[in-house]
């Protein structure tokens, strides 16, 4: 499938070469949410997730020319300068990335003990995630948070996939670890 | 990593996979893979925790409308990719075109550009040094060519103080130090465009560029009157601030497929609070920065 819809990049990218604002409009569409998900997976508020991707794909589209595939994705390209802008980003506002502000909403009707005490499971998750090494950590937001498959999450990394498989299965080993270090009860 | 470990990632990343896409719950997978069970619904259960942990919604619609208007419209208000280069040369005649009027109004064509390429800030001849490099600039085919470019005009401000401050003409230092902060503040905009580490201007090749001129930098304030201080400790800041955002950028890049950085790694140095106090302390800042190969961006 990856196979496919990477093809069909390739075809895309190769008609906003030559100017076709449609096709560059159509390879927005399809790689916003996974860069604005992103964003939002290194704690960038949501409004400045928006102007996150906004960056990305003008810088993109500015970079077109220069841009050859070289069995390197599009998806791939975005990805690497999305996180080239969020240095910029942690940069000018000296912006903690890995935050851990809790982004789940209250439940309704709920029991409030219930709710302190699951929001407290939750940030002390966030914050085992945030001790994790940036690798480990990079792993788990793509392959978990962004639910990427495995084989796109190599090509965006740079790893192989059974490097990535290993690195995912050392990365929750640790979380774990972390997170019954943190607290029995885990 | 023994074969087992490999065996146990394969398992989990499968368990994942299904996990996901909602075909199994956890306890379908445990029962499928009963012998392993026992290391596996740990792991399965902290993947799940993670993800609950962190809620990562779609880009609200109408964000992702806008978002979409506001990228067409910022496309058009710039030069077609397919245009580029009529664009470039339209700049280019646009230019060349300064330099021949700058020429014929100062009466005589011989010699001038030449003049021109020593002039220092303050001189007449100095309006047409700068016509020239913008129109380098605008003949730039990649990012890399400019950065090349902006490198040799960062250098070329610092020389240009250098000889300013030795000819006891501290007045027009800031013209000098605003064009280094003009060109630096370029190279950084260029920095996601470059490599890592490979060819004439990577980052790792900025980083150390940016270090040597930061030493040039407290050389001139050492010497500089008083007056020129405040201008030049904003220029050495500068220089280091963007140093470090180069090394910050490289140390990103290098987390990703490479070991971790080396730890015999220098930082970056503060600056000294007196002017040429830490000189020499230094010695090819950046070169020492071993780290494994980062996969390429494409590039021209």
């Amino acid at each position: 499938m990856m196979t496919s819809v990477h093809s069909d990049d390739s075809r895309l990218v190769a008609q906003a070469k030559r100017g076709d604002e449609d096709a560059f409009a159509e390879l927005y569409r399809r790689y916003a949410d996974s860069i604005y998900r992103y964003a939002l997976s290194r704690s960038v508020p949501p409004a400045d997730a928006e102007d996150v991707v906004s960056t990305v794909f003008l810088k993109a589209y500015q970079s077109l020319p220069g841009y050859h595939e070289r069995g390197w994705p599009f998806s791939a390209y975005l990805y690497r300068i999305a996180r080239n802008a969020l240095v910029d980003l942690y940069r000018r506002d000296r912006r903690e990335i890995l935050g851990d502000e809790p982004l789940e909403r209250p439940e309704p009707g709920a029991d409030v003990d219930n709710q302190i005490a699951r929001r407290a499971q939750l940030a002390a998750v966030r914050q085992a995630l945030a001790g994790l090494p940036e690798d480990y950590q990079e792993v788990i937001r793509l392959r978990l948070l962004l639910e990427l498959p495995t084989a796109t999450v190599a090509v965006w990394m740079g790893r192989k996939e059974g490097a990535v498989r290993v690195l995912l299965h050392r990365a929750l080993q640790s979380l774990r670890s972390r997170m019954v270090q943190d607290d029995g009860s885990v | 990593m023994d074969r087992s470990d490999h065996r146990q990632a394969e398992i989990l990343d499968a368990c994942l996979t299904r996990l996901m896409s909602g075909s199994a719950s956890v306890d379908d997978l445990l029962r499928a893979y009963p012998g392993d069970a026992a290391w596996l619904k740990p792991l399965l259960h902290s993947a799940r925790q993670a993800q609950q942990a962190v809620s990562l919604p779609a880009m609200p619609p109408e964000a992702k409308l806008a978002g979409e208007r506001r990228l067409q419209r910022q496309i058009r208000s710039r030069t077609p990719v397919a245009e580029v280069s009529r664009g470039k040369r339209l700049r280019l005649a646009f230019a060349l075109a300064s330099i021949a009027l700058g020429i014929a109004l100062l009466g005589s064509a011989s010699g001038i550009a030449y003049a021109a390429e020593s002039s220092l800030p303050g001189d007449n001849l100095y309006s047409i040094k700068q016509v020239i490099e913008q129109a380098q600039l605008t003949l730039s085919q990649t990012a890399e060519d400019e950065a090349e470019l902006l490198v040799r005009f960062s250098e070329e401000r610092l020389r240009e103080a250098e000889q300013l401050s030795a000819n006891g003409r501290p007045q027009d230092l800031p013209a000098a130090l605003e064009g280094y902060r003009q060109a630096v503040e370029r190279l950084v905009g260029l920095a996601d465009q470059l490599p890592a580490e490979e060819g004439g201007e990577s980052l790792q090749a900025i980083a150390g560029q940016l270090g040597r001129q930061a030493e040039v930098l407290s050389r001139i304030r050492a010497e500089a009157p008083q007056a020129a201080q405040p201008g030049l400790l904003q220029a050495l800041q500068q220089s280091t601030r963007n140093r470090a955002t180069f090394e910050k950028m490289l140390e990103v890049r290098g987390r990703e497929t490479g070991p971790p950085s080396n730890p015999g790694r220098k930082a970056t140095p503060a600056i000294p609070e007196t002017p040429g106090a830490g000189q020499g302390q230094e010695k090819n800042p950046g070169q020492d920065q071993g780290r494994g190969r980062p996969p390429e961006l494409p590039s021209d």
